[in-house]
C-alpha cells in the first residue's frame, strides 16, 4: 500500500482564506474561552462542596451516633489541684481522696432510666457502691491489708435504659487499686460506642 | 495591556502561518468537518497564547500543538458526542485526482483511534516513538494501532471497491 499517496491527498486539503480571517478573528473566541474556563471552576467548586456536605451528612449522624449521652466526673488530681474532671472513654485517671472524709468520689450525669447491675464492689479491704448517681469508694482504714495484692481490679456495670426499658447503651466503670494509688476508666467494649 | 495583547496576537500569527494549514489538517480529518477543525484551530491557538509555555525548540513548540489539537479534537468528539458528520462532498473536493479522493473517503472512514496513528505517521511523518509520545500511549501500542489501522484500512478500501493497483 502507498502511504505516501494518502499523506499527498491529506495535503491537499487547504484553508480557504474566508476560513483564516474566521480562524485569526480570537476575541471573541477567547472571551468565550475565559467565561466557559471560570464555569468549569465554578462547577469544579460546586461539585467538591456538594461532595463535602454528602460527606458531612453520612458521617455526621454516625458520629453523633457514636458520641454517649452520658457522662461521668470523678474527684481526681488535674493539672496541680485536685478538682471534678470529666472522664474521657479509654483515659485511666488517678483520683483524690475527699479532704473531708476518708474517701473517693465519682459522680454520673445518666439519663433517668439506669441501674447498676452489681451494686456493691469490694476491691480488697475497700468498698465502691453507688448512692444515687454518686458513687463512693470508701477507703478501709484497717491495717490487715499486707496479705492483698498491689493490684486489684474489678468493673462496675451501669446498664441504661429507654423508655421501653429496653437496654440502649451500657457504662463499663473499671476500678483499680495500685498500691495507694486509685484509679478509674471507662472501659471501652467492641460494639458499644 | 494593550501592547501585551497586541504582541501576543503577533506571535499567534506566526504561529499560525507556520503551523495553521497542519492543525487544521489534523483537525478536518479528525473530525470530519471543516467548521468544527475552524473552531478546533482557534482553541489551539488561545491555549498557545494563555499557557505561555517555554518551548525548547521548534520541534517540541510543534509537537505540543499537535497534542493540543489532537486532544481538543477527541474531547469534541468524546464530550459534545459529536460523531463525525463526514462531509465528504466538501472534504473531499479538495483533492482533484478521483484516486486521492477514494483515498480521502477510506482515511475518514476509518475508525477515530487509528486515524489519528496514520494522521501522525503517515501524514505528519513522526516515527513511531514520537507519535506514541504526542499521544501519550506506549510504543507497543502505536504500533497496534498502525498494524490494526492497516488492516481495517484494507478492509475499507476492498468494501469501497478500491485497488492497490487501482490506487
Amino acid at each position: 500500500m502507498d502511504y505516501e499517496r494518502l499523506k499527498r491527498a491529506v495535503e491537499q486539503i487547504s484553508l480557504t482564506e474566508e476560513a483564516e480571517k474566521r480562524i485569526l478573528d480570537l476575541e471573541d473566541r477567547q472571551r468565550e474561552y475565559h467565561v466557559r474556563k471560570k464555569l468549569v471552576k465554578r462547577g469544579l467548586v460546586a461539585a467538591c462542596t456538594v461532595f463535602f456536605l454528602l460527606c458531612v451528612l453520612c458521617i455526621l449522624p454516625e458520629k453523633i451516633k457514636e458520641t454517649p449521652e452520658w457522662g461521668i466526673t470523678a474527684y481526681a488530681k488535674g493539672t496541680g489541684a485536685a478538682q471534678w474532671i470529666s472522664l474521657k472513654p479509654g483515659e485511666r485517671v488517678l483520683l483524690e481522696l475527699d479532704p473531708v472524709r476518708n474517701r473517693y468520689m465519682m459522680e454520673l450525669d445518666l439519663p433517668e432510666n439506669y441501674y447498676y447491675e452489681k451494686e456493691i464492689i469490694i476491691l480488697g479491704m475497700d468498698c465502691i457502691s453507688p448512692q444515687g448517681k454518686k458513687i463512693f469508694w470508701l477507703v478501709s482504714e484497717e491495717e490487715e491489708a499486707e496479705a492483698l495484692p498491689d493490684v486489684m481490679s474489678s468493673s462496675m456495670y451501669i446498664k441504661i435504659l429507654n423508655e421501653k426499658r429496653e437496654e440502649v447503651d451500657r457504662v463499663i466503670l473499671e476500678v483499680t487499686r495500685e498500691y495507694d494509688d486509685c484509679y478509674v476508666q471507662i472501659k471501652k467494649e467492641e460494639g458499644d460506642w | 495591556m494593550q501592547l501585551d495583547d497586541k504582541k501576543k496576537h503577533c506571535g499567534v500569527e506566526e504561529i499560525f502561518l507556520r503551523y495553521g494549514s497542519m492543525l487544521y489538517r489534523i483537525a478536518v480529518v479528525m473530525l470530519g468537518s471543516t467548521h468544527d477543525a475552524e473552531d478546533v484551530v482557534q482553541d489551539t491557538l488561545i491555549r498557545y497564547m494563555e499557557h505561555k509555555k517555554d518551548f525548547q525548540d521548534q520541534d517540541h513548540e510543534k509537537a505540543w500543538l499537535i497534542r493540543v489539537t489532537v486532544n481538543l479534537c477527541k474531547n469534541r468528539l468524546l464530550f459534545a458526542r459529536r460523531h463525525p458528520q463526514v462531509e465528504f462532498s466538501e472534504l473531499t473536493k479538495s483533492c482533484e485526482d478521483s484516486k486521492d479522493r477514494c483515498l480521502m473517503e477510506c482515511l475518514l472512514k476509518l475508525p477515530q483511534l487509528y486515524r489519528t496513528a496514520f494522521l501522525l505517521y503517515y501524514v505528519m511523518g513522526y516515527s513511531i516513538r514520537e507519535s506514541a509520545g504526542i499521544l501519550h500511549v506506549t510504543e507497543g501500542a502505536m504500533k497496534k494501532r498502525l498494524e490494526r489501522g492497516r488492516r481495517k484500512f484494507k478492509e475499507i478500501m476492498e468494501q469501497e471497491g478500491v485497488t492497490e493497483d487501482g490506487l
